[in-house]
């Protein structure tokens, strides 16, 4: 084993490299050196941070706006997160139960709303939301809502931008985790039901263990999409209601401080602190699933070497 | 053999029983659906309806093919057109980058697969944790960084940086290590094959699906990609579809009347015309390649 | 196979060819031989703005870029940061000159314009003096507020018009009895602070220095303003909406049901008459003065909007980018003549400079649609904007229409709106590093 890796190695080309360059060059140009120029922007004098310095992180998260943007975005996360993961496997899991012709139909309609992101789904979702508007305005009314202003309020907004980004990914995810339940082998889920199993203990018991890693996987592409509300409260806060969703996520926070306050030290500070559920969502994928590994078989035994 | 009797029938009485369950669930699949053509129908059908029409009559209505007509030209109003600007630049953007996207990763997975260079795991781990860096994070020294290039208000900047894709380089990594046998690139070696060889002779050939995957997600994502261009490109006349759309928010009495209900004659139907431009495009794509697509994102540990 | 790389390979090449082209285009010199200004307008200027690109030609290059107002700021920390790219005249909200001032970024005009020019806006750009005396900004136009009425629902009811704010109230609380379903107005957006906190004096944005700001929501003179609106919010005459939101649009605007409504002058024109907003008919629209708060012998208007052309101290023209907004607030061609989109003439704002005023004035006056000519009313309260509020470094109006809006949305409660604005920006004051005085 060792042997043949040695010579594969000898056997690296210039040729293998330069097919990698594009890549690195960019990986590094536009990855890595903005990481770099982040930490090195960070003790920029401001208005706020008059002597420079890394105090910055401490002023920033002593900003009045930071603690309010944390709370709305882990509002958001708390219903987004689950509501996603939950339904997406309980979709995926009953369009699994029995394979029908037309249900290929109800896939594909599930995928639609992916196509509605960023400015299309303020645009679209200001029209359902509006009472005078929308076209489930009926449904709006046995909930006494009949009027904008019951809905669109600073409060509701994490259930709002929840919904939007649910109906954004939902579909896609449903779609996957249904091929991941696909790739089961009939033998287990046949000797399963010979056993006596149930169509719902069969769901919970044999294929939801087995696709596990997918579900963590797509948790924390969910956890790591999420955290990046930006385009919809953005938006919404200069085009639609004017001042609703002032700073409402760090993100705006973060553009905010540098384009609003010229604080770039404090947005570069803020930038790095959202790095960090990056670095962890990446430290999750490495260890709690095997994704990474699984599909590198040798790489994995060189690092138990 | 009468036991796996017995056993069929325990479970046959098994699926009679949930039965009622079974159009429980089918009736919930359904509605579900229908949930979600909603407001991709309400969007089609906006621009066939005036601005009156849309808050005094049925929203599921039809109004007349000719307001698509209407609305466009409506549109070509505003600032002399610069909607077809718009458009045209998010066509050339999005396929810049999609080609430039798509390669680069698909050489890079390759080429993490097929050779034991140097820093491998340095590639891979910084390519994870960029897939899930929030690019508000990087906004703020890309912007610095392109000035220092001078690539401000130049659409290069944009498709550089939207270039750099490691997501698709760690899809093509996993398609790659997981649907092509090192044994084959061996003895490819063995044939005298190059390196470069080895990718457009071997890998490429079996990696369509990933190509077309790659592109897939190339486009979705950029198309209809906001922060980047908004921040990068402060000029009208380099906008894509979705800045346009997200300016005639806040510059048009479509939905914000206090800018003045006079100026231009951009009103829902015309911005609901922009939305359609930038939805339908993804929704096409999206329909005709979603078994593609589950199939390509699971091709990387699911033996079919 | 080898041919498909290659091909991909080539599209890349004219990917990069393409690039290539394009930044030369960009990055082509402008010919030092005549003058070049780069304008940023919204899109209500916008016809002004090219109207006067065609007249210059050939004696200043006018590049026009239709921007909305509310990224200005953000854009030019974007210029600031990379130190170029800044237009050399921009309109926008009141409020940037402050912001714009701080960031450097607007230039003391007092020398680039012909006293004569300073003397035609003495009355109309008291807002754009500095502290040292200089003018920061030229005003395009006053949005003080006047009180428009529905002089046929006003007959109907049997109403006559409030001359104080008392009166006012009482008509609410009559329509609240006896005409449900009308309605006096939507405070939301900056409806409460420009129409009501405004001219009752309320010191929400009572800037003292460049460094010191009073914002007192308990000043007696906030409280007369939240406590007569509040029975008012009660009964849904007054709504917490904004008032083009669809559904006070269709509710009340379309539905004709607006007896009266405190508004900025650009009111009638931009809110009540169109088509796609309120589409109230012809005959019924006329203009009066504000109702005085008790007590006070002035009745004071606020100002909802009311933009403002900056130019930048990094424009190698100042002389020609100025000359761009005195053609846009005084020149008969942009003020009465211009054709906008829609087919109507003219700037839709009561014009600053008082020449400009006089054109304008020909124009409202002889326009059918109005009851009552509503110029008279408009021209008394131009007067009368009162003067304690001004502008401030952050961004007030944005907490005005955010905070304030949102809170009273939720609380339905006036005066605990008004708390928690005034708490929001006193932080936003305290971190450009402004002395606050609560009190």
């Amino acid at each position: 084993m060792a042997k043949a890796k040695k010579a594969s190695r000898q056997r690296t080309s210039a040729a293998m490299y330069l097919m990698l360059a594009p890549y690195v060059f960019l990986l590094i140009m536009f990855g890595i050196v903005p990481v770099l120029m982040a930490i090195h922007e960070v003790p920029t004098p401001s208005r706020v941070n008059a002597d420079g310095g890394w105090d910055a992180f401490k002023i920033v998260s002593q900003d009045f706006r930071f603690l309010p943007a944390l709370q709305h975005v882990l509002q958001f996360m708390a219903v987004f997160v689950p509501l996603t993961l939950i339904f997406v496997i309980g979709m995926a899991l009953m369009l699994d139960i029995k394979h029908s012709k037309w249900k290929k139909y109800l896939r594909l309609a599930y995928i639609v709303p992916a196509s509605i992101s960023g400015g299309v789904a303020v645009l679209v979702w200001y029209v359902i939301l509006q009472p005078t508007l929308s076209p489930i305005k009926t449904p709006l009314s046995w909930f006494g809502i009949t009027t904008s202003d019951q809905i669109w309020q600073t409060k509701n907004l994490y259930w709002i931008f929840a919904l939007m980004a649910f109906f954004a990914v939902a579909g896609n995810w449903i779609l996957i985790q249904y091929g991941s339940l696909q790739s089961i082998s009939y033998e287990i889920l046949e000797a399963a039901r010979m056993d006596g199993c149930s169509a719902l203990q069969l769901a919970l018991r044999i294929k939801l263990p087995l696709i596990k890693k997918y579900i963590i996987y797509m948790g924390v592409l969910i956890f790591a999409g999420g955290l990046q509300l930006f385009v919809e409260p953005q938006l919404l806060n200069t085009g639609v209601y004017a001042g609703i969703a002032e700073a409402w996520s760090p993100d705006q926070l973060a553009f905010e401080l540098a384009f609003t306050n010229g604080d770039f030290g404090g947005a570069s500070a803020l930038s790095i602190m959202l790095l960090i559920p990056a670095l962890i969502g990446a430290l999750i994928v490495i260890f709690k699933t095997d994704m990474f590994d699984e599909a590198e078989v040798s790489g994995k035994q060189k690092v138990q070497e | 053999m009468s036991n796996l009797l017995a056993s069929y029938k325990k479970t046959s009485r098994l699926r009679q029983e949930s039965r009622w369950a079974t159009s429980l669930v089918n009736l919930w699949l359904i509605a579900f659906a229908l949930i979600s053509i909603i407001p991709m129908i309400w969007l089609l059908l906006a621009p066939t309806k005036s601005d009156a029409d849309l808050t005094n009559k049925n929203p599921l209505m039809f109004g007349r093919l000719g307001g698509y007509i209407d609305a466009w030209k409506n549109l070509q109003f505003f600032d002399d057109g610069v909607v077809f600007q718009w458009a045209l630049n998010s066509i050339w953007y999005t396929a810049a980058i999609v080609v430039i996207a798509t390669i680069s990763a698909s050489l890079a997975g390759f080429v993490l697969t097929a050779s034991n260079i140097r820093f491998k795991k340095v590639f891979l781990i910084s390519t994870l944790i960029m897939m899930l860096v929030p690019p508000m994070a990087l906004v703020v020294p890309v912007f610095v960084l392109m000035d220092q290039l001078s690539l401000m208000d130049n659409p290069m900047s944009v498709i550089l940086v939207a270039s750099l894709y490691p997501f698709g380089t760690f899809l093509a990594y996993i398609y790659y290590s997981t649907t092509i046998p090192k044994e084959l690139y061996e003895s490819a070696r063995l044939d005298g094959c190059n390196d470069f060889r080895l990718y457009s002779r071997i890998a490429l050939p079996l990696s369509w699906p990933l190509i077309s995957l790659l592109s897939f997600f190339a486009f979705i994502g950029n198309w209809a990609n906001y922060f980047l261009p908004y921040i990068l490109l402060p000029s009208s006349e380099n906008y894509t579809l979705p800045i346009g759309l997200g300016f005639l928010f806040y510059s048009t009495p479509a939905i914000n009347p206090g800018v003045g209900a006079t100026s231009v004659p951009v009103y829902k139907p015309e911005i609901a015309l922009a939305g359609v431009l930038i939805a339908l495009p993804i929704m096409i794509v999206f329909l005709v390649s979603q078994k593609r697509l589950v199939r390509g994102m699971l091709s990387g540990s699911i033996k079919e | 196979m080898g041919d498909t790389l290659k091909k991909k390979y080539s599209l890349i090449a004219v990917a990069g060819a393409l690039a290539v082209a394009g930044a030369t285009l960009t990055a082509m010199p402008a010919q030092a031989a005549t003058p070049s200004i780069t304008i940023w307008v919204d899109a209500p200027r916008l016809p002004g703005a090219k109207l006067y690109a065609k007249i210059m030609k050939g004696k200043v290059d006018v590049k026009v870029e239709l921007h909305a107002q509310g990224d200005l700021v953000q854009k030019v920390a974007l210029f600031n940061r990379v130190k170029k790219g800044w237009p050399d005249v921009v309109f926008g909200p009141p409020n940037d000159v402050s912001v714009l001032k701080d960031a450097n970024n607007a230039l003391a005009l007092d020398k680039y314009a012909p006293a004569s020019f300073w003397k035609d806006m003495e009355g109309g750009n008291q807002w754009c003096k500095g502290s040292d005396g200089m003018y920061y900004c030229v005003k395009n136009d006053l949005a003080q507020t006047v009180l428009w009425v529905n002089t046929k629902l006003m007959k109907d009811f049997g109403y006559t018009v409030p001359k104080t704010m008392t009166d006012f109230a009482k008509i609410g609380a009559d329509i609240a009895a006896n005409h449900p379903g009308y309605s006096l107005g939507a405070l939301g957006a900056q409806g409460m602070y420009a129409n009501y906190l405004w001219p009752s004096q309320c010191p929400a944005n009572q800037a003292t220095s460049s460094t010191a700001v009073r914002i007192a929501p308990t000043d007696s003179k906030c409280t007369r303003a939240t406590a007569l609106v509040q029975p008012m919010i009660d009964s849904g005459v007054l709504s917490t909406s904004a008032p083009w939101d669809a559904d006070f649009v269709k509710d009340y605007g379309q539905a004709n049901k607006v007896v009266m409504v405190i508004g900025p002058s650009w009111f009638g024109e931009f809110v009540i008459k169109p088509a796609a907003s309120w589409a109230v008919p012809a005959g019924q629209i006329t203009a009066v003065e504000m109702p005085m708060w008790p007590g006070e012998k002035v009745n004071y208007s606020g100002e909802w909007g009311g933009g403002i052309y900056t130019v930048s101290p990094h424009s190698k023209y100042p002389k020609e980018a100025l000359a761009f907004a005195i053609f846009m607030v005084s020149d008969k061609r942009n003020v009465t003549d211009v054709v906008n989109p829609d087919g109507s003439k003219g700037a839709p704002t009561f014009p600053a400079s008082a020449k400009g005023n006089a054109f304008w004035k020909a124009k409202i006056s002889a326009d059918k649609w109005y009851s009552a000519n509503p110029y008279p009313a408009m021209l008394a309260q131009s007067t009368k904007i009162f003067s304690g509020e001004k502008p401030v470094s952050y961004d007030t109006n944005g907490a005005m229409e955010g905070t304030y809006s949102n809170e009273l949305k939720k609380t339905k409660n006036a005066q605990s709106a008004l708390v928690a604005f005034s708490t929001y920006v006193t932080n936003l004051a305290k971190q450009l590093g402004y002395k606050v005085k609560t009190n």
